[in-house]
């Protein structure tokens, strides 16, 4: 299987940050998720793939091709929704759908009426009167209707209400059932990401602290509540995350560390991200 | 391309009527009294500021970076935004050269209108563009009005002079007259290209 996107060393230096190293790979046919905390570095990382920015150091490439060379034909198969959509406040969704099929060639409008349709989205409306879910949800459909092979999103469903978080999650799972489709998506809301991925990718402070499959990170790391005193005997390597409490410990720990026997529970994607972030912190 | 200007069409006709206002209204003004030739280029000199205003909500809409996304190069981007300022002068010009046949005989033959024209609406936005393409429509902007208060002042009085009869151009001497805008608006436009193609957006 070969990779939709992959980065080798990727960095970036802002004055006040920077995106350090960067390893990353999404087989095609794959939902990674870009876990991170507002200014991780998540945006940077999409801008770095789509060119927008220079890498100061390292190489990528996306859907096979170097990011460092020309990058308008790959744009044709790559649907991107940012933060914010980016479209004239006072455009209409049918006056946008008249002006998409001069910018990809592969502009459908057959696809793009099927999208409007399904999101239930106003023909008529002036963009700027459309609430925040109804945005990114057209976002969501001009991404779509160019007959994309990628798609990267960043933080498309922050700030969406449950339904809308619903409906593009349904839209980003039919669109992965093409085997040649591959989503990279970033958010702070871990759990959005839980239910979409195959993989997941956690981002904290510019650096990759962790990049797997969800169902072996899952299967990896379990949550194990007991006394400080067993916590203190426990191998360190084995404990990822410690929180004390009145009552013992709750620790996020690697599973195949752990003395036989020792029952733990689930963890969670989101607690796995808050208890790494947290103790990188400590 | 065709979908940059259809977009920039849409936004003209919701966002910039009070432009629009205020070119035919200055125009008109120039029937009223006489020596008001100034008021006849008046719309052209306004032409730019439309554009750069396109610029400017094209970046509080973050449509640039929009672009950023999809197969549109800067090149055609920057493009694009010199074709619209031709397209604009192209349709405004008929109404200043019929405007001044009208009223203003006394300045000169139409050829020379034209040449007059030509300066207005390329020398001005030939100059300001790579700087609104290097650094944003506001500081953009705010060098543009600096710039045309001077620019006015020079223009106010030449077309004054030249109410008074006091220089006519002659036409071969206006043909070639147009060469240097033509060509000052070509250099500009390469120029903002490569200004574009270096900001960070």
């Amino acid at each position: 299987m070969s990779n939709a996107i992959e980065t080798k060393g990727l960095t970036k230096h802002f004055k006040d940050f920077s995106l350090d190293s960067l390893d990353l790979e999404l087989p095609e046919g794959c939902i990674l998720g870009l876990i991170g905390e507002n200014g991780a570095g998540k945006t940077t990382a999409i801008k770095l793939l789509l060119g927008i920015l220079a890498p100061d150091a390292g190489t990528a490439s996306v859907l096979g091709r170097d990011i460092s060379g020309d990058m308008s034909r790959v744009k044709e198969e790559i649907g991107v929704v940012l933060d914010e959509p980016g479209l004239p406040e006072k455009l209409t969704v049918r006056q946008l759908g008249k002006i998409m099929p001069s910018i990809y060639k592969s502009w459908s409008r057959e696809d793009f009426a099927t999208c409007i349709r399904r999101l239930e989205l106003p023909e008529d409306k002036a963009y700027r009167d459309f609430s925040r879910g109804m945005k990114m949800k057209l976002g969501l459909a001009l991404a779509l209707s160019h007959k994309p092979r990628l798609l990267l999103l960043d933080e498309a469903t922050s700030g969406l209400d449950p339904v809308v978080r619903d409906s593009v999650t349904d839209l980003l799972l039919d669109f992965t059932r093409d085997e040649g489709h591959s989503v990279l998506i970033s958010s702070h809301i871990v759990s959005d990401l839980e239910k979409l991925c195959d993989y997941i990718a956690f981002l904290h402070k510019g650096k990759l602290m962790l990049l797997e499959e969800k169902d072996a990170l899952l299967e990896e790391y379990g949550l194990l509540q007991c006394s400080r005193e067993e916590a203190d005997r426990l191998e360190p390597s084995a404990i990822i995350g410690r929180r004390d409490n009145p009552y013992g410990c709750r620790l996020i720990v690697r599973k195949d560390s752990l003395p036989r026997g020792t029952k733990t529970q689930p963890v969670s994607i989101e607690e796995l991200f808050v208890f790494m972030v947290k103790e990188d912190k400590e | 391309m065709k979908g940059l200007l259809l977009k920039d069409f849409y936004v003209m006709k919701k966002e910039l009527r009070a432009f629009l206002f205020i070119i035919v209204f200055f125009t008109a003004f120039s029937f009223v009294g006489e020596n008001n030739s100034f008021f006849i280029f008046y719309g052209l000199v306004m032409l730019p500021i439309v554009n750069i205003s396109l610029i400017s909500y094209d970046e509080r809409s973050h449509w640039d970076s929009f672009l950023e996304t999809t197969p549109v190069s800067r090149t055609t981007a920057v493009t694009e935004k010199y074709l619209l300022t031709l397209l604009l002068l192209l349709v405004w010009s008929p109404v200043v050269l019929i405007v001044y046949l009208l009223q203003a005989a006394n300045l000169g033959s139409p050829l020379q209108a034209v040449c007059i024209c030509m300066y207005m609406a390329l020398f001005f936005p030939a100059i300001i563009y790579p700087f609104i393409f290097a650094l944003g429509s506001e500081k953009g902007r705010l060098a543009y009005f600096i710039f045309i208060f001077v620019a006015m002042a020079a223009i106010a009085a030449g077309v004054s002079l030249m109410d008074q009869g006091a220089f006519v151009i002659p036409d071969g001497l206006s043909l070639i007259l147009l060469l240097p805008p033509v060509v000052f608006y070509a250099i500009s436009w390469r120029l903002s290209i490569a200004l574009y193609k270096k900001r960070s957006l």
